[in-house]
């Protein structure tokens, strides 16, 4: 038997689709860089602050395997290093937000927002199961066999994601003495631009010994508009 | 026209396949509990420690959800013993306290809270996507004196994986959870045991003790 041009390939297109198939997406790990390369820090008493807002598309794909933004996820990453001797310090995902605009001297406000249980700037995990699942098809779905293996890929792509996203996230850590911590902080944009190209990064952190909070406002340059 | 009307068996069977489609499949998988103790032993820190375990640490679970099924993974037995073999590892002293009200006894010097914040997995979807099968735990540890007053926080991510899956699932559930577990704990030894906060904490009240 003979097969026509066309339905060789359909057949080569089949083959490649189940090839494709054979494998999930692989994400890098976050190479963490010497303090001084990021271009946003800041340094209190003996606690020094950076962070790498990931504010392109090109950026968050390689590093998330998707592109959060179009999500409405803005991911940040940060990293404390306390230079002291004896201080330690306790970093929470829990105590930073993400402002527009610069921050007025009076934090008042902003202090009894992150107090609230009820509203948090910072993304729960739960929240990205709908995002990652909906990741965009890919324009090959005309044949029905492949569309299966397609949907598999999907799916197995998008739990490699959000596993990625889990083991990347900055949780509540203690910084000691001439150590340091880091992770990534995930917020929800909101669905709308905003005219502001500056935004600001609120950090407060917990001096263990004195049970006070040093305060880091981060600005940086972003402008954001919509989904 | 002739109507041909489905026998009750065959309505049957479409409504349990409905239901199946509707409701998914909710499966949860047996795993080995495993006990893990193979620390590189440091000296113990001297405190009275309780180790709170309340039922959301006991009964924590992993769950993974593909199209309508749900695969369940039990992880609160593995997680409980080996919290308990931790603690005796670290310190001194341990009192387990289950009840969820834990009060706090007499001559205790802390508390020690591990809670499960977040459980993920890949596994392969089908045979035709291949990839190993990974866990990832991320558990909080935190230590309190007994007014409550916060010592010692971390958060530990840890990853359990099987690259070379064999013909046997329990095989592979069993390495999936052992290596998880020596991961989780390894590391949380190595965060408790060299915490200067906690040996600070602890010297402190030695001091204190010995005065008393």
């Amino acid at each position: 038997m003979r097969l026509s041009f066309s339905r060789k390939l359909k057949w080569i297109v089949v083959l490649a689709l189940l090839v494709h198939g054979c494998s999930a997406i692989q994400l890098p790990e976050y190479t963490i860089q010497p303090f001084d390369n990021y271009e946003s820090k800041e340094i209190k008493e003996d606690l020094a602050i950076a962070i790498q807002p990931f504010t392109s598309r090109e950026d968050v794909e390689k590093q998330f395997g998707t592109n959060l933004l179009s999500g409405g996820i803005l991911p940040v990453f940060l990293i404390a290093e306390n230079r002291s001797s004896g201080s330690s310090y306790v970093l929470s995902k829990d105590r930073v937000a993400l402002l527009p605009g610069l921050i007025p001297s009076d934090r008042t406000w902003i202090r009894e927002r992150l107090k609230s249980d009820n509203i948090s700037d910072v993304l729960t995990l739960g929240a990205f199961a709908s995002l990652a699942g909906g990741i965009a098809a890919p324009g090959v779905n005309v044949l029905s066999l492949p569309l299966v293996f397609v949907s598999n890929k999907m799916e197995a792509d998008a739990n490699a994601i959000k596993y990625n996203l889990a083991i990347k996230e900055l949780h509540t850590r203690t910084v000691s003495a001439g150590r340091s911590v880091s992770g990534f902080a995930y917020f929800k944009m909101p669905e709308k631009g905003i005219s502001t190209a500056t935004w600001t990064l609120h950090i407060e952190v917990l001096d263990l010994q004195s049970k006070r909070f040093l305060t880091f406002d981060m600005p940086f340059k972003f402008q954001w508009d919509g989904q | 026209m002739l109507k041909q009307r489905a026998s009750p068996l065959a309505w049957m069977t479409a409504c349990a396949t409905a239901c199946v489609f509707i409701a998914g499949c909710t499966r949860t998988l047996e795993v080995p509990t495993v006990s893990f103790a193979d620390y590189r032993q440091k000296e113990k820190i001297r405190l009275h420690v309780e180790l709170h375990l309340p039922d959301s640490f006991r009964n924590a679970t992993s769950e993974r959800t593909s199209g309508l099924d749900k695969v369940i993974i039990p992880l609160g037995d593995n997680l409980s013993v080996n919290a308990e073999l931790l603690a005796s590892a670290v310190f001194t002293d341990v009192a387990i306290v289950k009840d969820a009200a834990g009060s706090v006894r007499e001559r205790v010097d802390a508390v020690l809270i591990p809670r499960m914040i977040s459980s993920q997995r890949v596994a392969p979807i089908t045979g035709y996507v291949r990839q190993p099968w990974r866990i990832a735990v991320i558990l909080e540890w935190v230590l309190k004196d007994p007014g409550s007053n916060l010592i010692w926080v971390d958060t530990i991510t840890a990853e359990g994986k099987v690259s070379e899956l064999s013909s046997s699932g329990e095989e592979n559930r069993k390495n999936l959870i052992e290596t998880l577990i020596q991961d989780l704990f390894r590391k949380s030894y190595e965060a408790i045991s060299s915490s200067p906060e906690i040996r600070n904490f602890a010297a402190e009240r030695t001091t204190k003790n010995n005065k008393d």
